[in-house]
């Protein structure tokens, strides 16, 4: 087993340890800090999967800013601990049922779909500013448009509902 | 080299413990970051198929996914805002009428 591997099965256990504790901690702040190093290793994976430009992207937007927006949410508004699970028990079925029949569906899918294919050989870093870019901006320029649109949409959104009078 | 079974086992067990966040807790911002790890799953996936099939495609994709994920921060900021104005906690159950 080479570094490479080992490196990403660390990476890869990892994210999945810090996204249980992100769901199982009772104080939101502690989330966000367990939710921050999950980002963080997740970015690290995509390093890895030769994702270079993704990778960045994932620190710089996600953890840089999401995150801060997450963690200033949790310390403008007045900190609570919500109790645990205190739901009426037709409601504790129906969310196990909900949960167990979308399990169920993905091990099915993982175990049928037959994946036999390795990674070629990749003489080329792949993932580049350059090759996302060109991609980006000759193939995909029309959702490049619509997302900017969209985040135009999401600030007013913002904006209208945090507003004092509404 | 890694199979890219072993990546996609992964992209599901994030999205699936998204899921059981979302499905069990009653934080709302609790949820909130439930949801981050549902995309973060699929963007697992999305990155591990365009390095095992040799192509751009799956990471363009995933860019769009994080700008709908900013995009999805940012209103859930004013929401949570708005709904701490109106009933003063962060309880989910709580969000039981459609009138402000």
């Amino acid at each position: 087993m080479s570094f490479y591997s080992i490196f990403i099965y660390f990476f890869g256990i990892l994210s999945v340890v810090l996204g249980i504790m992100v769901i199982t901690r009772k104080n939101a702040i502690h989330s966000a800090v367990y939710l921050i190093f999950c980002i963080l290793s997740i970015a690290g994976l995509f390093f890895l999967l030769q994702a270079e430009f993704m990778g960045v992207i994932q620190i710089i937007v996600y953890a840089g800013g999401i995150m801060v927006i997450y963690v200033f949410t949790i310390l403008l508004i007045k900190l609570e601990v919500v109790e645990g699970l205190k739901r009426k028990w037709e409601i504790k079925f129906l969310t196990a049922l909900i949960f167990l029949a979308l399990s169920a569906e993905i091990i099915y899918l993982l175990l049928k779909g037959k994946v036999p294919f390795l990674p070629e050989e990749h003489g080329i870093a792949r993932g580049t500013v350059q090759a996302v870019g060109s991609s980006l901006l000759r193939d995909y320029l029309i959702p490049f448009e619509v997302a900017s649109l969209l985040l135009l949409v999401a600030m007013i959104g913002a904006i209208m509902l945090s507003r004092k009078k509404v | 080299m890694v199979p890219l079974n072993h990546l996609l086992i992964l992209g599901s067990v994030v999205f699936l413990i998204g899921i059981l966040g979302v499905l069990i807790r009653r934080n709302i911002i609790i949820i909130l970051m439930s949801i981050e790890l549902i995309l973060n799953g699929v963007n697992i996936i999305l990155i591990a198929f365009s390095y095992y099939l040799n192509s751009i495609k799956g990471q363009i994709f995933a860019l769009f996914i994080i700008t709908v994920a900013v995009a999805e921060a940012a209103l859930c900021f004013g929401l949570i805002v708005a709904f701490m104005r109106n009933k003063d906690t962060f309880d989910i159950d709580k969000m039981n009428i459609m009138k402000g």
